[in-house]
């Protein structure tokens, strides 16, 4: 485990990171000081994505199987704090971690008829899934059903213990945490025999299984923590916006299709390629959001267009990605020494 | 005592009977070839000793085991390594990975896989191409590649789907020789192949199949002679 990370912060990558992180972390202090609460709300939302990105990026970049249904869960996960936290009254810094766990649990579960199908027929089969739990949840009184859920305001002394600040700035340290987390988990899985057995099984299963690997036994592997960290993204969105509801957490486009984009742009052969993808396309779509579609409401829903946009320039400049862009530009070491990597 | 055995295996597909009550063993140690006109079902043969397909009928012993109807990764587990003819290359990982995942089977620390992976690639000539994209290598490369990762996973039987196919005659001879010694050092091989130069040297004993059905079994001499397998291959003499 350390060994793997050891050899990965070695040499420029481990400068690279030590540099990201240190203004990562000052960042909040400057949005804080500065009075600029979009700004800090972006961040936020940008690690949320690149939580949530990387962890679907274990299933498609590594594994190659195409969600379109994360927003299960992200909102299995979502719902899952807030019920622990309105319910039971236990603290979203135990009820984060259970929500992950719940979202893990129900995608080992939706694995088994899921990965029954391949390509993208499984694909499709994802869109339907998160569909399914949106009416689930709509219909559903225990959880608020369609109207959804909101935590109260919380007197002063329990707001630690609630989790509950003003603004985004204290939630982007708690996103940073995780994130963290979520790296010291992925890069020792992704170097270890599991990652190389998981890429087998994108690139062909039949030879996967001539090696003695067994492709759903795997793939289950990979659900388990994409859906784990996806779960705990959820958490910091019910902790962040005090309210959950059945359209914005299962949501296909602003969900779903956000995480794929965000992957996608940064590059899905990557390991960090999510994250930045995340830092690229959140803050646009946002500043689209807030500002654009603000002042001309007449062009409501103009910032999904502008994932078209996007989306239609990564396959005409970068069909790997930004960071596939860059290994090509040669600003980054390419993934074979030989140089004749060609498109795929 | 016999490695394989292979008992009245029945495959059909549809109204086709691909292989049709074929029974014969190995035993341990041997070279066996497994020959027969286009379409006479060895590659069939192949898959379902590998696990591919299910056979409808019969029964398939691998070193006292009942394999029949296994996964085909148990199957690689209990010592079964296997090629493809159409050949399936991890193409977007180099020539080193590929073989490190089959040697990860029995040494699951990556380092220890490489390490072994690269004295494979020594053996079989690819060391030098090991940080290639599998994708890019030639056809011939491509199936030393398929070899590679099948003795990556430490076999005790090792079935060759057409490797020496598309090799002119020195890369040939060089890879007999590989199999040779392969085989020395404790390895069983079972091959189809369609140049008959080069199973007819390697292999101490010969299968022959036609339409799904065995016609012929003995050393490469007397198959050489067989009528049935002259016919099978040149078609009956009309009178």
């Amino acid at each position: 485990m350390l060994q793997f990370i050891k050899e990965g912060l070695s040499g420029k990558n481990g400068q690279y990171f030590a540099i990201v992180t240190a203004v990562m972390l000052v960042a909040p202090l400057i949005f804080w000081k500065l009075d600029l609460p979009f700004a800090a709300n972006a961040m936020l939302l940008c690690l949320m994505f690149s939580i949530m990105a990387m962890a679907w990026n274990l299933l498609e970049g590594y594994t190659g199987q195409l969600s379109f249904g994360h927003a299960v869960f992200f909102g299995v996960g979502a719902y899952t704090t807030m019920i622990l936290m309105l319910y039971y009254g236990v603290t979203p810094w135990i009820g984060i971690f259970v929500g992950g766990l719940v979202a893990a649990l129900v995608g080992l579960a939706l694995g088994v008829p899921l990965f029954r199908l391949r390509s993208h027929w499984f694909a499709l089969a994802t869109i339907a899934v998160g569909e399914i739990f949106k009416l689930i949840f709509i219909s559903w009184d225990y959880v608020g059903g369609s109207a959804g859920l909101q935590s109260p305001i919380v007197p002063e002394e329990q707001k630690l213990y609630y989790l509950q600040y003003a603004g985004s700035y204290v939630y982007i340290y708690l996103a940073l945490g995780l994130l963290g987390l979520e790296l010291l988990v992925m890069y020792p899985l992704v170097k270890s025999r599991i990652g190389y057995y998981l890429q087998a099984i994108r690139e062909d299963e039949d030879a996967a299984m001539s090696l003695g690997i067994n492709p759903f036994k795997y793939k289950m592997v990979a659900m388990f923590f994409s859906a784990l960290f996806t779960g705990i993204g959820g958490g910091i969105y019910t902790v962040r916006f005090r309210f959950v509801d059945p359209f914005a957490v299962f949501d296909l486009i602003s969900v779903s299709v956000y995480i794929t984009i965000a992957g996608i742009l940064g590059g899905i052969y990557s390991f960090v390629g999510p994250i930045v993808g995340s830092f690229v396309f959140v803050p646009i779509s946002e500043y689209v959001r807030v500002y654009i579609v603000s002042r001309f409401p007449r062009f409501y829903g103009l910032h999904v267009f502008v994932l078209g946009v996007i989306l239609l320039a990564i396959s005409l400049l970068a069909p790997e990605g930004i960071m596939g862009w860059l290994e090509k530009k040669g600003y980054l070491k390419k993934r074979e020494e030989s140089g004749e990597v060609g498109e795929k | 005592m016999s490695l394989l055995e292979v008992k009245g295996v029945v495959k059909r597909f549809g109204g086709l009977v691909a292989v049709n009550d074929v029974s014969f063993s190995i035993d341990e140690g041997e070279r066996i070839g497994l020959i027969g006109p286009n379409g006479a079902g060895k590659t069939t043969m192949f898959n379902l000793i590998s696990g591919y397909y299910k056979p409808d009928k019969g029964r398939i012993i691998f070193d006292g085991r009942d394999i029949t109807g296994r996964r085909p990764y148990e199957i690689t587990k209990l010592g079964v390594g296997r090629t493809f003819q159409i050949v399936k290359p991890l193409s977007n990982l180099t020539v080193l990975d590929n073989v490190a995942i089959g040697a990860l089977l029995r040494h699951p620390d990556v380092n220890e896989a490489r390490k072994r992976a690269e004295e494979v690639l020594k053996l079989t000539g690819l060391y030098e191409k090991r940080n290639m994209r599998a994708g890019s290598l030639n056809l011939p490369e491509k199936k030393r590649l398929e070899l590679s990762r099948a003795l990556a996973t430490e076999p005790k039987l090792l079935l060759l789907d057409e490797v020496v196919a598309g090799l002119n005659p020195s890369e040939v001879d060089e890879l007999l020789k590989l199999l040779r010694e392969i085989n020395e050092s404790g390895v069983t091989i079972l091959m189809v192949e369609h140049v008959m130069r080069a199973v007819m040297n390697i292999s101490e004993r010969i299968i022959v199949m036609d339409y799904g059905v065995k016609i012929a079994e003995g050393t490469p001499q007397e198959i050489a002679s067989d009528p049935r397998v002259i016919e099978a291959y040149l078609g009956r003499e009309e009178l």
